[in-house]
């Protein structure tokens, strides 16, 4: 595979074979070393092949070796020119993504309380890969409501407020989500499963602003310097990944009927303008719904708990959400192509909406700032707070990277962390552990990770970013 | 990909960077069902099957040996994930022209389960017949 280096952080793929279009990856010469180690350059060349893709097939600085596109990919398709849609450019996991909430709290004050809320938050949050938990959700019926009306049913219900929703995309609910297109599989699977961190990466990260770039920025976004953060890393659960693994078989099926030529067959596909297509758009959405309410309800657990540890009033405690970022999604966007502005389909595998300041998309809130962009990091480091920038907007459809990116493999994790006290290394660094599998936390150690100080230098360098504060973890609950 | 035993007979746990993956070895495709199940509940459960009791019965069909490999896996996950049964054994009652019909004996997770399996991906999917005549199927699972 032919790779030219651009510039310090461009590498190009031009194109070559059946590529439609040029692969762009984002990277320095270290991480790259990384990235040619797997299929990922790969992946973003199959991309590239993908009736209607416009512009280029795009990597970021976390890319890595995923399952039809890379984890780490980007890639728009135009309706109008036969442009497709994949579930395996979102990915099982639809919708899954980041909040963060900040707090009045100082990590001076809490460091004392820190161990009865680290086992208060484990307490309170469902985590791992267990099921029955049927809190917030009686009913199947529940569950359709929710798919239909996203973060506005928990908003109604009782847990949050009208301000949360002004700091989610699309305020947590996709327009055009089709219930009736979600099997009852999902649904069944989604019913005892709302308000739940699941396993594998997913997390709730209890933090802190160790360092900020943008003095400005962090006082809008209430992240002064001390201020006590709570990451919530979770995706639509399985709901979601039964909507992908449905939707693939009939792709499949589409595959061989629109005659569309893949590299890899999970690429499955269909044009964004059929029936096939159509069906899978309003599922997804559906699902994207679930997964905006899933984070919306652990918020919720997360708000109740601090309250009952810390003792402090609602007002006092002051944990707003600061924004709600999805990076495994597709959605339909005004973009310029060739200077003519058109409407495509993005999709985010791995990957961030960044929009810039001005975007008619952000809410009032966020006009002048740009779009709160969340890297978290591994579990033993830090975790960035970025901008979205007009330079994303220009090169990659308004998007970034979404995180340190793995550069070891599970089981190579898990021989790295035979023998150590993983709990006890974290606890000398100042960081608590809760997990209902230490065998995840062995999977999910540190060096598993490339640096996200190395991936968000090279999006903040390349313009496809802007850092704002960096946050250190000091309680993380993981499944 | 660099292969990695797991304590099942023709089953080796693959590398990937971000997913699981096995690759499985058998003398008939009717073992290499069994085997990949067995070896995908291993994925789950980090230990072995439980010796269940409970009996269910489950129909996939497939247009060719990949296909149906990949049915038959996501049926059971799906067994497992919304009915909490994990796979301990199969006696298979049809296996022909694209339809498998197996009852499968197993149970409860006898633990926690170490993993969460999302899907049964079709990328690097293989399941074939080798010029040696053994059945050999890879595939990988994202997690």
């Amino acid at each position: 595979m032919e790779i030219r280096q651009l510039d310090e952080y461009r590498w190009l793929i031009p194109r070559q074979g059946r590529m439609r279009v040029d692969g762009l990856i984002f990277s320095d010469e270290a991480l790259m070393k990384d990235i040619r180690g797997d299929e990922a350059v790969q992946q973003v060349a199959n991309v590239a092949e993908l009736p209607g893709i416009v512009g280029r097939s795009i990597g970021m600085p976390d890319i890595h070796w995923g399952y039809g596109f890379a984890i780490g990919g980007v890639a728009a398709f135009d309706p109008e020119a036969g442009g497709v849609i994949s579930p395996g450019g979102v990915g099982y996991d639809i919708n899954c993504g980041v909040r963060l909430l900040r707090s009045e709290v100082n990590m001076e004050e809490l460091r004392p309380r820190l161990s009865p809320l680290m086992d208060a938050l484990h307490e309170a949050v469902p985590a791992g890969v267990g099921r029955g938990y049927r809190t917030f959700v009686q009913s199947e019926k529940d569950v359709r409501r929710i798919l239909e009306e996203g973060a506005s049913w928990a908003v109604r219900e009782g847990f949050g407020t009208e301000a949360d929703l002004d700091a989610i995309e699309d305020r947590g609910a996709l327009r055009g989500a089709d219930p009736d297109q979600v099997s009852e599989r999902a649904v069944k699977r989604g019913t005892d499963q709302v308000g739940t961190v699941g396993s594998g990466n997913h997390f709730i990260e209890v933090g802190w602003v160790d360092e900020v770039y943008d003095e400005e920025a962090v006082e809008r976004l209430g992240l002064p310097s001390g201020t006590v953060t709570v990451f919530i890393h979770s995706g639509s659960r399985g709901l979601g990944y039964q909507v992908c693994d449905d939707y693939l078989e009939l792709m499949e099926r589409a595959v061989r009927r629109y005659g569309i030529e893949l590299s890899d067959p999970q690429l499955a596909c269909a044009p964004i303008e059929s029936e096939e297509g159509e069906r899978y758009i309003g599922a997804m959405r559906a699902a994207a719904n679930y997964a905006f309410v899933n984070r919306q309800m652990m918020a919720h657990r997360v708000r109740e708990t601090f309250r009952k540890v810390l003792g402090r009033s609602e007002s006092e405690l002051g944990m707003d959400l600061v924004y709600d970022v999805a990076h495994n999604i597709a959605k339909f966007e005004r973009h310029s192509l060739n200077g003519e502005d058109r409407t495509v389909c993005v999709h985010r595998k791995g990957a961030t909406r960044a929009f810039p300041p001005g975007h008619p998309d952000l809410g009032g809130r966020f006009q002048d700032l740009g779009q709160p962009v969340f890297i978290p990091g591994d579990m033993g480091r830090y975790s960035y707070v970025l901008l979205g920038t007009e330079g994303a907007y220009q090169e990659t459809f308004g998007s970034t990277c979404h995180g340190a990116g793995r550069k070891m493999s599970r089981r190579k994790a898990k021989r790295a962390s035979r023998g150590r006290d993983l709990r006890r290394e974290l606890a000398e660094k100042g960081i608590q552990i809760r997990a209902s599998s230490m065998a995840t936390v062995s999977e999910e150690v540190s060096e598993a990770y490339k640096d996200v100080a190395d991936v968000v230098g090279v999006v903040d360098r390349a313009g496809i970013g802007r850092k704002v504060a960096r946050l250190r973890p000091m309680g993380v609950l993981k499944g | 990909m660099s292969g990695t035993e797991i304590p099942f007979e023709g089953v080796k746990a693959l590398d990937h960077t971000a997913d699981v993956g096995l690759e499985v070895r058998a003398g008939s495709l009717v073992e290499l069902l069994r085997r990949s199940a067995a070896g995908m509940t291993h994925l789950i459960l980090e230990g072995s099957p439980p010796d269940g009791e409970e009996e269910c019965v489950v129909s996939v069909v497939g247009a060719d040996p990949p296909q149906l490999l990949r049915n038959w896996l996501r049926e059971l996950l799906y067994l497992h994930e919304a009915e909490g049964f994990a796979y301990s054994a199969a006696e298979f009652t049809t296996l022909d022209a694209g339809v498998l019909e197996a009852v499968v004996r197993g149970g409860a997770d006898p633990s926690e389960p170490a993993r969460e399996i999302k899907g049964v991906t079709l990328h690097g999917l293989v399941t074939e017949r080798t010029p040696e005549g053994e059945w050999y199927a890879r595939v990988i699972f994202d997690v």
